[in-house]
């Protein structure tokens, strides 16, 4: 077999002369082959590491809070109470008084009315029924915001200031004193629109801190005292000094999150924005960004718009961003804190 | 004829044809992205730029011009020493106008510390100019108070100009023009003395009597003499909303040499803090309106009846303002005959970003602020700012003064800040401010030269040699040389003055006019609308009364007319009311038009 076989080296194939088509290069296509699957290879595997270094999320260093707080500590007690619905056709409701009555067994039917008033466009009436649902159990946070933010929303920020400043005297408690100073946060809308108006708003700002300085001397874990100074001090221009003191108050914020998250989750995503904000708008970008992607690690997903929002500014613009357009001198602060008891 | 046999296609045959159809489509490609993207014009523009960039060289001359005197200020009652660095932060003023009648603009330079002396600066037509205020008797006037600004007016129409010193915590002097280079002080029988701590003044004729009036701006009430205080409570007592100024005075001239304050008569004895006052006719009815200037807050707006009484139309006008009004001066920016207005306020990033106002006038009895969209918002802290057509172009540009201490390395915006914001501090008192010590506030700015390129303006201060860093004070733009290009005289705080002079890169056309009044006419002709039209547009300007802080510029009119070699004609609107029509004047060169008289 071998004295007869021909080496395939040696013997070419018969060519066929008409046949003038190059042949086959089966070497370089495997190269081309090699080559490709190895960008491949390189590009994936740098995807890959740019996800992981780029979404690496660090623990957040957050104050260490008492074991076992409980939601009185964390300044939402009432939180069921503030869950109740409202009795649906209130002016329709054979118990509502013909005149607004501070009578606590009336105060929601009192508060559905209000709104339902002020929906129809009876707004002296409306404020009324709102105003006496909230004298009526002065505690209750659920019945002061309704007052407050229907004020608010009709410009009167003097009646809120002056109503609350009164009410706050008169029932000294925590709850009556941070819807004062909540008043001073939306009397900042009445200032002349910035760059007019900066001092006014600023003057404001730091009523309202000075407010909430005296209930958080007392109830050091009350998460809403604890929000709302920390939004105050983000709000000043940084050269103003006053971001360190907003970023202590805004990780107790984050870090009360724990106890409060069993109320709802609605608020996980706003606590961690504003932390994240603080480190944007000092510069620190890395920072600013492992507190929004530590936020998404904790948010549902169905809660994660404005923590992905803040994800997606480009690096380079979130400083700029943080202090001319999401916070800062007339970004006004929405003081809605039904945020941290709203159902769903 | 035969065909030619087609040849066979081959490889060959096939590249030659791809790469002739690869350049005819590359070629075209290429046209087509130059028509569409006119890279060519771009290319070609951007040539005439680099060779035309810087539009305006200055040059300070004033050590050669012989003006380079610093200006001292004053050193106020110990206690406000806290302060005192923020208190003697103005009395820098420099005024223009040609006191000999010898053709040549002259200048009037202050110095505001206890008796140190202001100059008198004659042109002597070689470039040069000789201080005469000792020999002229205007140079002592820091006996007693300080001089905080001065403005030239004929007031008594003999064809020669007066002079009003402004002082802090003294009364006010009227100089009179004795027509031989000196001026003899008729203070006390003109009854001009206000003892108000103001700091500006103009010339006007409110009430259309061929009279010019005196309407001054005041800062300190006048019972706190600033030298010898009873009370430390003298400051603003807002940051935004201050309404606790001296009130400001409008003296009516009776005509017979003696005034009277008819300020609170007639309801412009605004009492915010006025740091400059300009007037123009704002609403086109031939009267000239007050604009107030004021620091800490809303700036005013007084309408002219034209029956010699005035309307506060502010809320009208303009909109809420909280801002630290410097300056104001007036152009007719497009040509709608409706003068627009160049506000000066404050701007420190980081503190304090308000901006300058850029007030378009539209024409309704109402103003739009332009400033951001035509970019020269940002003019730092601003002091006197002006508009000034450098080149002759018909094109303002903007020049902004601005600093406000430039003294140490520390920063006392943070703790101006923090009282300014903290509730309840009485900041009218001045024991409550923190001490300023050697701290800078806003120190060491460049100062701004806007000039417009298509629908914005550009900064190129720098780049055209306006490269001082002193706390820029009254701008006064004046052509000494009578070579029709404005020159300026920067009057600086506590430093040299500056004269810059203007070497533009392009020679244009333009037309000069000195203006006399007549009849019911005022002398100095101020508030008279001249139009021309030229290059199928019209350009509008008025004889101005002093406007712009601490500065009067010079009074002639200058219109650059580009490379307009003609007029098409000449309207005058005069003070009184008449109409003159020009059919046309020679160019580049002044002309002496006097009401009612032939041009010669």
């Amino acid at each position: 077999m071998s004295s007869t076989s021909v080496p395939e080296t040696l013997t070419p194939p018969p060519t066929d002369p008409e046949n003038k088509s190059v042949p086959k290069r089966k070497r370089p296509r495997r190269r081309l082959v090699l080559i490709i699957l190895g960008l491949v290879v390189v590009i994936a595997g740098s995807m890959i590491a740019y996800v992981l270094l780029t979404t690496q999320v660090t623990p957040l260093q957050l104050p260490k809070l008492p074991a076992n707080l409980t939601a009185e500590q964390i300044g939402l007690g009432q939180w069921q109470e503030y869950q109740q619905a409202l009795p649906a056709d209130p002016l329709n409701n054979a118990s509502l008084p013909a005149t607004p009555q501070a009578t606590p067994g009336i105060a929601l039917l009192e508060d559905a009315a209000g709104q339902a008033l002020i929906a129809q466009g009876n707004l002296t009436r409306g404020l009324a029924y709102l105003q006496a649902s909230v004298l009526a159990d002065p505690d209750n946070m659920r019945y002061s915001n309704d007052y407050r933010l229907a004020l608010r929303d009709h410009k009167l920020y003097q009646d809120e200031e002056t109503f609350f400043s009164a009410l706050s005297k008169k029932m000294q408690t925590a709850n009556t004193t941070i819807e004062y100073a909540l008043s001073y946060v939306d009397m900042m809308r009445s200032c002349p629109t910035p760059p007019d108006g900066l001092v006014c708003q600023a003057q404001d700002s730091y009523s309202s801190i000075s407010i909430l300085d005296g209930v958080l001397q007392k109830n050091p874990y009350n998460i809403i005292a604890r929000y709302a100074r920390g939004l105050n001090g983000l709000y000043w221009p940084t050269l103003m000094r006053h971001l360190p003191a907003a970023q202590q108050d805004l990780q107790y914020a984050v870090a009360l999150t724990n106890v409060q998250r069993n109320i709802n989750t609605a608020f996980l995503p706003d606590a961690y924005v504003a932390l994240g904000d603080v480190f944007g708008k000092n510069g620190d970008v890395k920072a600013a960004r492992n507190v929004w992607l530590n936020g998404l690690h904790v948010t549902p997903t169905q809660d994660q718009a404005l923590l992905n929002q803040r994800l997606s500014i480009p690096q380079d613009q979130i400083d700029s961003q943080e202090s001319n357009q999401l916070r800062g001198l007339g970004v006004y602060v929405d003081t809605d804190v039904a945020v941290f008891w709203k159902k769903g | 004829m035969m065909k030619q046999p087609r040849q066979p296609w081959n490889r060959r045959r096939f590249l030659i044809h791809a790469a002739q159809a690869s350049t005819g489509v590359g070629v075209f490609g290429a046209l087509l992205v130059v028509r569409q993207t006119g890279i060519l014009n771009a290319l070609d523009q951007g040539t005439q730029a680099k060779t035309t960039y810087p539009m305006f060289q200055l040059r300070d001359i004033s050590q050669k011009a012989g003006v380079h005197v610093t200006h001292n200020k004053v050193k106020l009652d110990p206690k406000l020493d806290n302060i005192m660095p923020w208190m003697a932060s103005v009395g820098a003023a420099a005024c223009a106008a040609d006191y000999n009648n010898d053709g040549l603009v002259d200048v009037f330079v202050s110095s505001s510390e206890r008796n140190t002396p202001c100059h008198l600066f004659h042109n002597n037509g070689d470039g040069t100019f000789t201080d005469v205020a000792e020999q002229a008797g205007v140079a002592n006037l820091n006996a007693e108070g300080g001089v905080m600004d001065a403005v030239w007016g004929d007031f008594d129409n003999d064809g020669w100009p007066d002079l009003y010193i402004v002082k802090w915590s003294a009364p006010n002097l009227l100089f009179h023009n004795n027509h031989d280079g000196t001026f003899t002080d008729v203070t006390a029988s003109s009854g001009t003395g206000d003892i108000g701590n103001g700091n500006a003044a103009i010339w006007f004729d409110y009430n259309g009597d061929g009279f010019l009036d005196l309407y001054i701006g005041n800062y300190f009430r006048p019972e706190d003499n600033l030298w010898d205080l009873k009370t430390t409570v003298i400051m603003h007592n807002d940051f935004e909303n201050a309404r606790n100024a001296g009130p400001n005075v409008l003296f009516r001239n009776n005509g017979d040499g003696t005034f009277t304050n008819v300020a609170h008569e007639l309801g412009v004895d605004d009492t915010g803090w006025t740091l400059d006052v300009g007037a123009c006719d704002l609403f086109n009815t031939g009267h000239m309106d007050l604009y107030l200037a004021n620091d800490f807050g809303q700036d005013m707006i007084y309408k002219n009846n034209g029956d010699g009484t005035f309307t506060n139309v502010t809320e009208k006008a303009l909109p809420i303002d909280t801002r630290k009004g410097m300056n104001v001066d007036f152009a007719d920016l497009d040509g709608d005959g409706y003068p627009d207005i160049y506000v000066a306020n404050v701007t420190q990033p980081g503190y304090l970003v308000e901006g300058n106002f850029l007030w378009h006038n539209n024409g309704d009895g109402t103003f739009t602020d332009k400033a951001i969209g035509l970019n020269v918002i940002n003019g730092g802290w601003g002091w006197g700012a002006k508009f000034i057509d450098l080149d002759n172009d018909g094109e303002m540009e903007i020049v902004a003064l601005n600093g406000f201490v430039s003294a140490g390395q520390g920063d006392y915006w943070y703790y101006l800040g923090t009282m300014a914001t903290t509730p309840g501090i009485v900041v009218a008192d001045s024991r409550n401010w923190p001490a300023i010590g050697d701290m800078s506030i806003s120190g060491y700015q460049p100062s701004r030269l806007f000039v417009k390129q298509g629908e914005q303006y550009i900064e190129i201060a720098v780049d055209a040699g306006m490269t001082d860093l002193y706390d820029g004070r009254g701008l006064c733009i004046a052509d000494f040389d009578n070579d029709g290009l404005p020159e300026m005289f920067v009057a600086n705080q506590g430093a040299p003055l500056l004269l810059y002079k203007n070497y533009p890169q392009k020679r244009n056309h333009w037309l000069g006019l000195e203006l006399i009044g007549t009849g019911k006419s005022n002398r100095n002709a101020i508030g008279t609308r001249v139009t021309i039209q030229a290059n199928k547009r019209s350009y509008v300007k008025w004889v101005d009364p002093g406007s712009g802080f601490a500065s009067q510029s010079d009074r002639r009119l200058i219109f650059g007319l580009g490379s307009a070699t003609t007029v098409e004609g000449i309207e005058i609107l005069w003070p009184d009311g008449k109409k003159q029509q020009i059919a046309s004047l020679a160019l580049d060169r002044y002309h002496t038009l006097t009401e009612g008289e032939p041009i010669a």
